[in-house]
């Protein structure tokens, strides 16, 4: 029973989440920028956090290394949903603390697998 | 009285014989006479009558005698005086001697001959010029010295002239006072002045006239043509003495002359420095006349003439006046100038018939040139002609040189890429280098004002130039707008000098066009504030050719930059297109992934009728909003590519604004929205579904690019015969220098800000393209972190032009 955190602007893809993670016993919190993700996470202390890269405010990139800066979320997974997956940006991401990354268009499977892959049991 | 006595003793003795002679043959006659002593008597008394009468004849014929022999022995005496003072002056003068001591014998033997109280002058001809006479000697009364130097024939009496000069006749006038030719003298030299009597005698020798003889005496009758015979056979001795004299001095000087000549040619063969050779000729001519300077001029007119070398005799020597030379190089001829102070001599060097310089020397005080000194002048003036070329093609080579280095200088500008700014700095720095003594500025052409306008200045002072140059604006601009350079020396005597260049005490000016495929598209001035500056036409040559340059070098440059702007265009789209399609693929995904996520849960999970729907109804979504962004692509590409056409109607502007703001509204909810529309708007004649993309793509960006939230005001307002439409946000602003190419395809606001907004790129460009199809135009307004407005002006009537592709 983990908690997982996902960032995303775009309502639709949000609600893909929700609805794809429904069936799991984790616990799942959403935030529409990063700002809003980092207030969030710093609250529930998630084992996971999904987040798009591209969004206003506080990007995925500076949410990350805001995540890493901070000891306490020390334990705390971060994966980039992106539409950008050629190896610079992969390598970019690993550089900024990531632990894996979901492609654009991503199929709830995929998503539910990087969850039990990610989620201590 | 000694004749007469000795006659007297003669007759007596006579009478006596004849008394004793009768008397004896009286004696022993034998005719007895009838008184012996009576005939004797009577005899005695004849005889005594007879030797009174021979005595008195005789002491007549004797005292004649007498008086006729002393006559003769009187003028034997003076013709052996006279003849042998001839002969004493042509022992005198059968030796070689100077002029002047030939001249001193002859007056010798002219007031002995005539007596005291004379004034004598004695003129040698000049060898070269006939005209010309130099004294040679002359005496006169203590305390009178009226004798020029030098006179020329046509400054002598017509009667001199024509009889002495000419015909070579003495003219002899015993008493002036009754002279018809003393009267028609016309003109008084000082060497016929206060005469009386007067003769001029021609020196002639070989028939040839060496000189004049000229003698006149206060005291009417003092000179006869008697009287002056003997002078007029001395000047037989001393006109060939004359001749003899000039022959040898003649021959010597020219022996002087050659000398140095040659040594001057020597070293301008031997030496490959012009420099030098002109350097050694001055120093060389200075030692051989003696005087206080001597220098040499270079130039190709009289204007243009510069002190090449000079010498100058101490550090006292005024410095020159070039007044000899300039006019010597006026007149092509040898010139004397002559004041009180110095005298100046002055010869052209003549190569190839063309001027090519001045050779000069000057004296102080004041003296008189001797015919050496001037044909020493002249022969060394000839043998610098050979200096003075390899100068001038020295100086030329070097004037090529430095245009070569100004010109690779200026194609090495270009061809690093420089701006026009860059080759401008390098054209003035280039024709500084060239004109050391000069400002250089450029002008530019300016099509708007159809003149020259200043582009730049490089004068290190502060003084102003003329900004402008125009038509009927002075010479300057009249003369360069007729492609024509301009040279200007002694500019505050120029007739187009300016107020302002007298004002900054311009000298001189070298102004050339710079024009290209026959249009003026600037022009180089070079100012000179310095008044020894002389620009020459070789000046005027040498900055045309850097101006050709200089003109070609803009050019490129302008076309370079015109190049790069082109290619920095293009890379801009090449970069902004393949960012678009990061972004495309990004936007496109977003749906795409709604549309994979819903399909594969509606496949794998065990869902409600009602979940069915709803998956359903969020892939249809997506698959709406990705169709709307391919249209949105597309439909920039027709209107691009023209063809798209507008369905126009007429349209209630304020109504679509409204209706734009009222979808707006609900997804943002932190950006009120304010409309302040203009009650009295016409409609216009307009695409209502583009006017609608227009406000609607304006209220987005609005709202994306103030993620913080702000009031967001939408003003309309009637303008003129059009309509203007403006959106103000408060939203994170634009950077002056991207304030024109945000209405670019696919160009963004790069930045820390900007990178997580999402857009297509497309939103502005469209809005631009729909606008000038409507006949209008765009343009924003913005202060970085303050927000920015965008502004739409477009006709209220249908008179849009085709879109540009």
């Amino acid at each position: 029973m983990g908690r997982v955190v996902f960032v995303e602007d775009d309502p639709a893809i949000r609600k893909l989440v929700q609805a794809a993670l429904r069936s799991t016993t984790h616990e799942l919190h959403v935030a529409t920028n990063g700002r809003e993700g980092l207030e969030l996470i710093q609250r529930v202390r998630p084992d996971v956090v999904f987040t798009d890269v591209s969004m206003p405010e506080l990007d995925g990139i500076q949410l990350a290394d805001a995540i890493r800066a901070r000891p306490e979320l020390a334990a705390t997974r971060i994966v980039f949903i992106t539409a950008s997956v050629q190896k610079d940006q992969i390598a970019r991401y690993m550089a900024h603390g990531a632990s894996g990354y979901l492609a654009k268009p991503f199929s709830t499977k995929a998503l539910r697998d990087e969850v039990t892959r990610l989620v201590p049991t | 009285m000694v004749f007469i006595a000795a006659s007297s003793v003669y007759a007596a003795l006579v009478f006596l014989a004849v008394h004793a002679t009768y008397g004896i043959e009286l004696g022993r006659a034998t005719v007895r006479l009838p008184d012996p002593e009576a005939l004797l008597t009577s005899i005695d008394a004849v005889s005594f009558a007879f030797w009174i009468g021979l005595s008195v004849i005789a002491s007549t014929v004797v005292w004649v005698l007498a008086q006729a022999l002393e006559g003769a022995r009187g003028e034997g005496a003076q013709r052996h005086d006279e003849v042998a003072s001839i002969f004493a002056l042509g022992q005198a003068l059968s030796g070689s001697l100077e002029l002047d001591a030939i001249a001193d014998r002859f007056i010798d033997v002219a007031v002995g001959s005539l007596g005291d109280g004379m004034k004598t002058y004695v003129y040698v001809q000049d060898q070269a010029d006939a005209g010309t006479f130099w004294l040679a000697g002359a005496r006169a009364p203590s305390g009178d010295h009226a004798w020029p130097r030098r006179t020329s024939a046509v400054d002598l009496p017509g009667p001199i002239r024509t009889r002495v000069v000419d015909h070579r006749q003495p003219l002899v006038i015993p008493n002036t006072a009754v002279s018809d030719e003393w009267a028609r003298f016309g003109t008084t030299v000082p060497m016929t002045a206060y005469g009386a009597s007067f003769a001029a005698l021609p020196l002639v020798s070989h028939d040839r006239l060496v000189g004049l003889a000229l003698l006149t005496s206060e005291r009417a009758g003092a000179i006869t043509h008697d009287k002056v015979q003997v002078v007029a056979l001395a000047t037989q001795f001393v006109s060939a003495a004359i001749r003899t004299a000039l022959t040898l001095k003649e021959a010597e000087a020219r022996a002087n002359r050659e000398v140095i000549a040659n040594r001057v040619a020597q070293r301008a063969r031997a030496a490959h420095d012009p420099d030098a050779v002109l350097k050694a000729t001055v120093d060389e001519l200075a030692r051989a006349l003696g005087v206080r300077r001597v220098g040499v001029a270079v130039g190709s007119t009289p204007d243009e003439l510069r002190i090449a070398h000079s010498w100058t005799r101490d550090a006292a020597t005024p410095p020159a006046t070039l007044v000899a030379s300039r006019q010597a190089a006026t007149t092509g001829r040898t010139t004397q100038v002559t004041d009180e102070t110095a005298s100046r001599l002055a010869t052209p060097i003549i190569v190839g018939g063309e001027l090519a310089g001045v050779l000069a020397i000057s004296d102080e005080p004041s003296r008189e040139w001797s015919i050496d000194d001037v044909r020493l002048v002249e022969a060394v003036a000839r043998e610098l002609r050979s200096a003075m070329e390899a100068a001038r093609l020295l100086q030329s080579r070097q004037h090529e040189n430095e245009r070569l280095l100004a010109l690779q200088r200026a194609s090495a500008v270009v061809a690093a890429r420089s701006t026009t700014r860059d080759v401008i700095d390098e054209i003035l720095r280039t024709a500084s280098a060239l004109f050391g003594e000069a400002s250089a500025s450029l002008y530019l052409w300016d099509e708007q004002e159809n003149g020259l306008r200043l582009a730049q200045n490089a004068d290190r002072s502060d003084r102003a130039v003329g900004l402008f140059l125009g038509r009927g604006d002075g010479k300057l601009g009249d003369q360069l707008m007729k492609l024509e350079p301009v040279v200007v020396n002694d500019y505050p005597a120029w007739s187009g000098a300016s107020p302002g260049g007298l004002q900054h005490g311009l000298r001189a000016v070298i102004a050339v066009p710079l024009v290209r495929g026959g249009s003026l598209i600037g022009a180089i001035v070079m100012r000179s504030y310095d008044e020894r500056t002389r620009f020459t036409i070789d000046d005027a040559r040498l900055l045309t050719l850097f101006g050709d340059q200089a003109a070609a070098a803009l050019l490129n440059a302008e076309a370079f930059e015109r190049q790069r702007r082109a290619v920095e265009q293009l890379e801009r789209v090449n970069r902004a297109k393949s960012e678009f399609v990061s972004i495309v693929s990004h936007e496109f995904r977003t749906p795409l992934t709604g549309i994979q996520g819903f399909s594969e849960m509606m496949r794998d999970e065990d869902l409600s009728m009602s979940e069915m729907k709803e998956y359903a109804s969020d892939i249809n979504k997506d698959a709406l909003r990705l169709n709307r962004m391919i249209n949105e692509m597309l439909d920039l590409d027709r209107m691009e590519a023209g063809r798209m056409t507008l369905n126009r109607e007429q349209l209630d502007l304020g109504a679509i604004v409204s209706e734009a703001a009222a979808r707006v509204r609900p997804n943002a909810p932190g950006h009120p929205i304010t409309l302040v529309l203009d009650p009295a708007m016409p409609p216009i004649s307009a695409d209502r579904d583009r006017i609608t993309q227009i406000v609607a793509n304006l209220l987005s960006n609005a709202v994306k690019y103030s993620p913080t939230g702000g009031e967001i005001v939408v003003t309309t307002a009637r303008e003129g015969d059009g309509v203007h439409l403006s959106v103000r946000d408060h939203g994170i602003g634009i950077p002056d220098d991207m304030l024109e190419t945000i209405w670019e395809r696919y160009s963004r606001v790069e930045s820390d800000k900007t990178r997580g907004i999402q857009g297509t790129g497309l939103g502005l460009a469209i809005v631009r393209q729909i606008v000038t199809m409507h006949g209008g135009r765009v343009w924003a307004e913005s202060v970085v972190g303050r927000g920015s407005t965008f502004h739409v002006v477009m006709p209220l009537a249908a008179n849009g032009r085709p879109v540009e592709a």
